[in-house]
């Protein structure tokens, strides 16, 4: 599996309305790998995670020119079925957002949609779901708490576990500890190192030393446009581009 | 010139006073219709069914009412619910949607009589439903139907926009995150909505004058196609034309059951809020 | 410089890089002090002994707090790129330095041993001459080059470790052939260029490092 293409964008433009986003943008992202995208607020990066999985497509007013390959097809062809990729790249936000469900539901309501499971076998999804999340340990005797009453930092590893519980094959991060404290935040970025053993990862994280921790592969976007991309040991160690020098040595920002 | 300070306490103790008579008068009210009415609360009073204006009880209208409004909320609520999420999920912003809800918007100002002149006019003769429990009940849905839709819509539009990202990046379709996820954490808002919306047809007499029946009669109906009692128009019957001290008796203890019935209706509105709340607070960290 | 980002006045980390290239400031006029003592002491006569031991102990003081400081920048700002590159080299920079003092205190310490106070030592005189001020001049480039960041200035010093070698390389075969008289005066010859030697591979070291701060290049050294 490893070193094998997972997602690669060619030439990709995105604008709302005439704000231009996204420049043209020629980026592939490994399977298997932890790809960190990072940059200073407004560089696009959030934006760029959710043109892979069309949440763009929410926003009026929304222009995309290019092609984003996923597995050798374009996302953007009229034949894709949105319900499907979305499916299959999973993503979980900045702040975590749990169903005002139990933990359970949570969990289940994805496979529930997707008509994928019940009964026994959807509880054997919850929990595999839950253990790949490193949360089952917590909450396996409350599984029918509101999922309101866990800590910030459960909530998120339950929202982890709800994007895990439909099998995708990516997993997008939009800054998922920035709204956590730093023992939660360890959590999290430990376990999505761990979680890419069976999925390809794509963090959004505008914590420089984040990016250096978690990733294999760091980006550097600013003003819509990729100034580095490469190896996490070389960018931090040895940037090629001024800017991206300037910007993880904290000389702008 | 005048100290900033003495003006400050000065309006203090305006506002205080302005504050406290909107209360007293309130409370005045309820402890009137209480000590008036009081002595009619007999077992009797609430059991029987009242015969002319000075004798008998207020059974079939406190029935009465409950079966109007009940017709009421069959209709109203569903429709209500329906169109607020229409628009606050579907409706596209144009032109269409806002005179739409302008509309909606009007209809809550229309005053009750007119809606009960159409009620009399459209549901009464045009589709021959009769002075009826099923005119009634509904000509009150098209006077709270502006409210359920305001409340439902005002529900569902506070539902965090990310629930429905999260349900949507699951790969959920829309009509899957309005009905499983939104509709779900808007829940008890409409609810709250349906209940004031409720209490306002609990109380309401113009529309039922004209739609559903005399409020004088003392039987219950047999099927939603026959007149039926209720107790507002049964108290303004009475009280307009009862002239004998009994009479504004039976005035007085008919009001203190409506007022008893739409203050539990309240109650149990803010209760049901409250609880919900406070399941579903939302911790962080 | 583009103008829709903001350049930072100061960071929180270059006070602590100031101490560091404070440091590394001494260090660099103590070495180049202690190994020039010690050469013309060697080439003049002179007890430069205690002298010398007493720069040379300061000089590894001085490169413990260089470690110091550097650990205690990584695990306070967690630098990056040139400011970890600036760091991992002045660790470099500054043990080459202390060896510079190292090396000048053992040069002394055979002066101390074989030729006490005596002045001049005829055999070898000529050679040891040479290649004192070959390394004194490499000292002086690459504490040079490492100060102004030139890169030519570094690789220059990489181009004259080759002769330091070859010069070395001789004088051991002539000395094997033609040894002087007093065996204490042989060992002295060879154990002094052999020093003097290895203070330029530190010098060429130490260029070595100056490149890899300013390019990233690894750092090759003298092999």
């Amino acid at each position: 599996m490893s070193n094998q293409t997972r997602i690669e964008t060619r030439n990709l433009n995105l604008r709302f309305g005439s704000a231009v986003v996204l420049k043209n943008l020629n980026m592939s992202i490994k399977s298997n790998f932890v790809t960190a995208i990072m940059g200073p607020s407004g560089c696009g990066k959030s934006t760029l995670i959710r043109t892979f999985n069309r949440l763009n497509d929410l926003i009026p007013e929304c222009h995309i020119e290019g092609e984003v390959i996923l597995n050798g097809m374009n996302i953007f062809d009229k034949k894709v079925d949105v319900v499907e990729l979305r499916k299959r790249v999973g993503m979980v936000f900045q702040k975590p957002n749990p169903f005002p469900k139990s933990i359970y539901d949570n969990v289940a309501y994805g496979p529930k949609m997707h008509g994928m499971a019940h009964g026994k076998k959807l509880d054997t999804i919850v929990e595999k779901s839950l253990k790949d999340a490193a949360l089952w340990a917590e909450v396996k005797d409350r599984l029918r708490d509101s999922a309101l009453s866990l800590s910030g930092g459960q909530q998120q590893r339950l929202c982890i576990a709800r994007t895990l519980s439909v099998q995708p094959e990516v997993i997008l991060l939009d800054e998922p500890c920035s709204a956590l404290d730093p023992a939660a935040t360890a959590k999290i970025e430990s376990l999505m190192v761990q979680l890419k053993k069976n999925y390809t990862v794509i963090v959004v994280t505008h914590n420089m030393q984040q990016a250096a921790r978690v990733s294999d592969y760091t980006a550097f976007l600013y003003l819509g446009e990729l100034m580095e991309y490469g190896e996490a040991e070389q960018v931090f160690k040895n940037p090629s581009n001024k800017l991206t020098e300037d910007f993880i040595t904290g000389r702008f920002g | 010139m005048v100290n900033e300070q003495v003006k400050e306490k000065y309006v203090k103790i305006f506002l205080y006073f302005t504050a406290s008579f909107s209360i007293l008068v309130l409370i005045a009210i309820m402890f009137f219709i209480a000590i008036k009415g009081m002595g009619m609360l007999t077992v009797e009073f609430l059991t029987t069914a009242p015969y002319r204006f000075e004798y008998g009880g207020i059974y079939p209208q406190i029935i009465g009412t409950l079966y109007l409004t009940g017709v009421c909320m069959v209709f109203a609520g569903p429709i209500g619910i329906l169109a607020g999420i229409y628009l606050s999920e579907y409706a596209p912003v144009n032109i269409i949607t806002k005179i739409l809800r302008f509309f909606v918007e009007s209809l809550a100002g229309v005053p009750s009589i007119v809606i009960g002149l159409f009620g009399l006019a459209f549901l009464v003769y045009y589709m021959h439903f009769q002075i009826s429990l099923f005119s009634g009940g509904l000509a009150l849905g098209f006077m709270i139907l502006p409210w359920t839709v305001r409340a439902s819509e005002e529900a569902i539009r506070a539902v965090p926009f990310s629930y429905r990202e999260a349900s949507l990046a699951l790969g959920a379709s829309k009509w899957q995150t309005i009905k499983e996820v939104v509709a779900k954490a808007a829940a008890p808002g409409i609810v709250t909505g349906l209940l004031l919306g409720l209490g306002k047809a609990i109380g309401e007499t113009a529309v039922v004058l004209l739609t559903a029946g005399s409020g004088l009669e003392s039987f219950l109906p047999r099927s939603i196609f026959e007149p039926v009692a209720s107790l507002p128009v049964y108290l303004y019957m009475i009280a307009t034309q009862g002239h004998t001290s009994e009479a504004y008796n039976r005035a007085y203890g008919a009001a203190l059951v409506l007022l008893g019935i739409f203050l539990v209706i309240n109650v149990f509105a803010s209760l049901l809020r409250n609880y919900y709340i406070k399941k579903h607070r939302v911790r962080f960290g | 410089m583009d103008e829709r980002f903001i350049m930072s006045e100061k960071r929180l980390l270059d006070s602590g890089l100031n101490d560091l290239a404070d440091l590394l400031d001494d260090m660099c006029k103590l070495a180049t002090d202690t190994v020039s003592a010690s050469i013309q002491a060697y080439l003049e006569g002179g007890d430069v002994f205690i002298q010398v031991r007493q720069w040379s102990d300061t000089l590894f003081n001085l490169h413990t707090q260089v470690g110091d400081k550097a650990i205690e920048l990584i695990a306070r700002y967690q630098p990056v790129a040139t400011d970890l590159r600036l760091i991992k080299a002045s660790i470099e920079i500054s043990y080459d330095l202390s060896r510079f003092g190292r090396y000048a205190y053992d040069i002394s310490t055979i002066l101390k041993k074989f030729n006490g106070t005596r002045m001049r030592v005829e055999y070898g005189r000529d050679v040891i001459a040479e290649m004192g001020e070959r390394t004194m001049s490499m000292i002086k480039s690459s504490i040079k080059a490492y100060r102004t960041k030139n890169i030519q200035l570094a690789e220059k010093v990489g181009e004259d470790d080759k002769e330091i070698d070859e010069i070395y390389l001789n004088h051991l075969k002539y000395s094997a052939e033609n040894p002087p008289q007093s065996m204490e005066q042989l060992i002295a010859d060879i154990l002094t260029v052999r020093h003097l030697e290895r203070i330029a591979d530190h010098a060429v070291d130490l260029s070595s490092s100056v490149i890899y701060m300013i390019t990233g290049k690894p750092i090759s050294g003298w092999r």
